[in-house]
C-alpha cells in the first residue's frame, strides 16, 4: 500500500479538514475489522487508514508532514486486538445470548425451542410475540450480567446480590457447586414484557475467584499440605483444611512429597446431584527454616551408614 | 483464569476514553464488566469492545442511540457466524454423502 497518507485516504493535497474527516469516515465504514469480520484484509487496510488519518487529522501534524518534517511512518500504530478476535472465543459473554453450554438444563433448551416455534407461528399471545385481540404482546428481553464470586461461595452456595445498571439490586442465589463460567438463569428477572407479555430472564455468567488454598478439579477439591520431615518418616495425625472446615488426617509412615491422600466425600456437592466429590491432599515435605546442628550431624551420620539414591530409576529411565 | 483490569486500568489503557463515557456505556449495558467487592473488573474482550465503541462514537460520530443499534447488530452478526460455524462443523462430522447432499440442498435454495 502507498505510504502517502493523502493517497491512502484518496485525497488531494488541497483537501479541507472536512473532506479529510469525510474520507476517513467512509473508509472506516468499509474497512474497520469489527464491521467486516469475514474480511481478513480489513486489518491491514484499517491500520494504514488510521495511520494516515493520525497525520492529517490535526492541522499541526499535517503541516509538518507537508513540510517534510515527519514521514508517513511517524504515526505508526501499535498492533491492536480487535473485538472480532474475541468473538469466536467460547467465554465471550456478549455472544451467550442463545448458545447452550454444557451446564444447560435440557428443560431450558426445550423451552427455548417452544418459545421460538410460538414466535414463528405468529404467537399465541403468551409464550411468543405477536398481535392478539389485546394488541401487540411480546415477552421482555433477557438481560445479561456477569458476577465474580469467591471460591468458597461458589462451592458451598451463597446468597448475594448484583447491582443493576439502574441502581436497583437483584438477589441472586448461587447454587452449591457452581462452576467457573456457568450461567445462572433467573426467570422473569429480565426486561419487562410488552402488552402484558411475560418478563424476560436475567442471565448471570459466574466467574469464580481463585482461592489461595483450595483448587477445584471437577467435583474434587485439591490442596497441597505441608508436613514436617518427622511426620513424613514416622506418620501421624495432622489437621487439614477442607471447604467445610478443618478435619483430622492420618499421614501414613514413610510418606514422600507428591503422595496424594484422599478425603472421601469432602469435595464439592453439586446442587441437584447425589454425587459427592473428594478432597485430594498432596503432601509436601517442608524442611524447618533453621536446621540445627543436631539434625545436620544426625543426617550426615545416616548418609554414611544407610546409602539411598531415589534417582536410580530416574537416571536409568532417562537413557532409554 | 484470564487477566482482569480495574476501571482505572481501562482508562489508562484506552487514552481516549473518559470515566464518564465508560460509566455511560455500562449503564447502557453496551459493556458488561464483572462485579466484585472492589468495583468493576474488565476482561481483554471488554477492552477490545470499548476500543470499538470509541471508534464508532468518536471516529464515525455515532450518538448513543446509533451506537446501541450498531453494537447490537454486531453481536447478532457474531452469533449468526458462530451458529453457521457450528452447523458447518456438524455437517463435516456426518458421512460424506449425507454432508454433500446437505450442501447441495443449501446451494439450491
Amino acid at each position: 500500500m502507498s505510504d502517502d497518507p493523502y493517497k491512502i485516504l484518496g485525497l488531494s493535497k488541497t483537501a479541507t479538514t472536512d473532506e479529510i474527516k469525510q474520507a476517513y469516515r467512509k473508509l472506516v465504514r468499509t474497512s474497520h475489522p469489527d464491521l467486516h469480520p469475514d474480511d481478513p484484509a480489513a486489518d491491514a487496510r484499517f491500520k494504514a487508514i488510521s495511520a494516515a488519518h493520525d497525520i492529517l487529522k490535526t492541522p499541526e501534524t499535517r503541516a509538518r508532514f507537508d513540510a517534510g518534517e515527519i514521514d508517513a511512518q511517524g504515526a505508526e500504530r501499535p498492533p491492536r486486538q480487535y473485538y472480532r478476535d474475541f468473538a469466536e472465543s467460547s467465554d465471550n459473554v456478549y455472544q451467550q445470548r442463545r448458545g447452550f453450554g454444557p451446564d444447560t438444563n435440557p428443560g431450558d433448551i426445550f423451552a427455548e425451542i417452544l418459545r421460538n416455534r410460538a414466535r414463528q407461528s405468529g404467537g399465541d399471545g403468551f409464550s411468543g410475540g405477536g398481535f392478539s385481540d389485546r394488541g401487540f404482546v411480546a415477552p421482555g428481553p433477557d438481560s445479561h450480567f456477569r458476577l465474580e464470586v469467591p471460591f468458597l461461595d461458589a462451592v458451598r452456595g451463597a446468597d448475594t446480590r448484583i447491582t443493576l445498571p439502574d441502581g436497583q439490586a437483584l438477589a441472586v442465589a448461587i447454587p452449591k457447586g457452581t462452576k467457573d463460567g456457568q450461567t445462572l438463569r433467573l426467570r422473569g428477572k429480565g426486561g419487562a414484557g410488552y402488552g402484558g407479555g411475560p418478563a424476560g430472564d436475567a442471565l448471570i455468567v459466574i466467574s469464580v475467584r481463585p482461592h489461595p488454598v483450595f483448587r477445584r478439579d471437577g467435583d474434587d477439591i485439591e490442596i497441597t499440605l505441608p508436613i514436617t520431615i518427622e511426620e513424613a518418616v514416622l506418620g501421624g495425625k495432622v489437621t487439614a483444611p477442607t471447604i467445610d472446615g478443618p478435619v483430622g488426617l492420618t499421614i501414613p509412615a514413610g510418606a514422600s512429597s507428591g503422595r496424594v491422600l484422599r478425603l472421601r466425600g469432602r469435595g464439592v456437592v453439586r446442587a441437584g446431584s447425589a454425587v459427592k466429590g473428594d478432597q485430594r491432599v498432596e503432601l509436601k515435605i517442608v524442611v524447618p527454616p533453621d536446621t540445627d546442628d543436631d539434625l545436620r550431624a544426625f543426617l550426615a551420620g545416616r548418609q554414611q551408614t544407610h546409602p539411598f539414591d531415589p534417582r536410580t530409576d530416574l537416571l536409568k529411565g532417562a537413557d532409554t | 483464569m484470564s487477566e482482569r483490569f480495574t476501571q482505572d486500568d481501562v482508562i489508562a489503557t484506552i487514552t481516549r476514553l473518559t470515566h464518564v463515557q465508560l460509566v455511560s456505556y455500562i449503564e447502557a449495558a453496551f459493556i458488561q464488566p464483572e462485579q466484585s467487592d472492589g468495583g468493576y473488573l474488565f476482561r481483554q474482550v471488554d477492552i477490545a469492545r470499548l476500543e470499538l465503541l470509541c471508534d464508532l462514537s468518536q471516529d464515525l460520530g455515532l450518538d448513543e442511540n446509533a451506537l446501541g443499534v450498531v453494537i447490537s447488530l454486531i453481536d447478532q452478526l457474531h452469533i449468526a457466524r458462530q451458529e453457521r460455524a457450528a452447523i458447518t462443523r456438524a455437517i463435516h462430522t456426518l458421512p460424506a454423502d449425507l454432508g454433500n447432499r446437505i450442501l447441495a440442498a443449501v446451494s439450491e435454495l
